[in-house]
């Protein structure tokens, strides 16, 4: 005879994540991610309107240099860099590398990884952007 | 003992390096292509139209054409996880399915537009 399986079905309330200072920065650090998504989205759309011609790229990059765009790239600026250091500190926890058999001190690891993010920014800024 | 899901496996693997594409390269362009023209440290001439399209080489179109679909992928990977913990697990199917037409969307929309750009 079968039996009837029944499983328990966890139901969090939709504000769990505001209970606790950890698990608040763990949604701000979601969040981040989607702000990255988001500028994806608007850098996507300044792309598209390269092929459509002049007037169509400068009305968009009008909106982006507006005071409203500004803004909205300061607000998305904040999440990204926030993301970018959660990242590197997130990848030095899950992937530590060692030295001589001994771990590298997390600490040194992730102020290495900045380091070289800043290299590889100023080298988009002058090789891609070519500003300077 | 249940298989490894190797779809599944893909998915987070892809979303890792897109992780690491979205963290090393948005700030920059956000600061060089919007903010800093924007405020006026740098001319609004360095984004318009022809600066553009001179700086739109082979290479960097391909270098836009990665970040922009990391980004995305990314991005949208994480959002569909905060529509989870925010209650909506029961939709799970029509989220995926969403979250992952956006992404082909997008990335067919940033090939089409990389090619499609034209040359200065």
């Amino acid at each position: 005879m079968d039996k009837e399986v029944r499983t328990y079905e966890y139901k969090p309330s939709k504000t769990w994540w505001l209970g606790n200072r950890r698990y608040a920065l763990y949604m701000v650090r979601e969040l981040s991610g989607f702000a990255v998504a988001l500028y994806g989205f608007i850098f996507l759309a300044q792309l598209f309107t390269l092929t459509q011609g002049p007037i169509a790229y400068e009305s968009l990059l009008r909106v982006l240099l507006s005071p409203a765009g500004i803004l909205l790239s300061a607000i998305l600026l904040v999440f990204a860099v926030f993301h970018s250091l959660t990242w590197f500190d997130l990848t030095a926890k899950v992937q530590p590398p060692s030295m001589r058999g001994k771990p590298v001190p997390r600490k040194l690891v992730v102020t290495g990884t900045i380091m070289i993010w800043l290299f590889i920014s100023y080298f988009v800024a002058v090789f891609i952007f070519r500003v300077g | 003992m249940a298989e490894p899901d190797k779809l599944e496996a893909v998915l987070w693997l892809t979303f890792t390096l897109g992780g690491f594409i979205a963290a090393l390269f948005i700030p920059v362009i956000i600061v060089i292509n919007n903010l800093a023209p924007g405020i006026g440290a740098l001319s609004s001439g360095t984004v318009s139209y022809d600066s553009m399209l001179g700086r739109l080489g082979p290479l960097a179109r391909i270098f836009f054409l990665i970040v922009v679909v990391a980004s995305i992928y990314h991005g949208m990977h994480r959002f569909k996880f905060i529509l989870f913990d925010i209650g909506l697990l029961r939709f799970k199917t029509p989220i995926y399915v969403l979250v992952y037409a956006i992404i082909v969307v997008s990335a067919l929309i940033a090939i089409y537009s990389l090619i499609l750009i034209p040359n200065p």
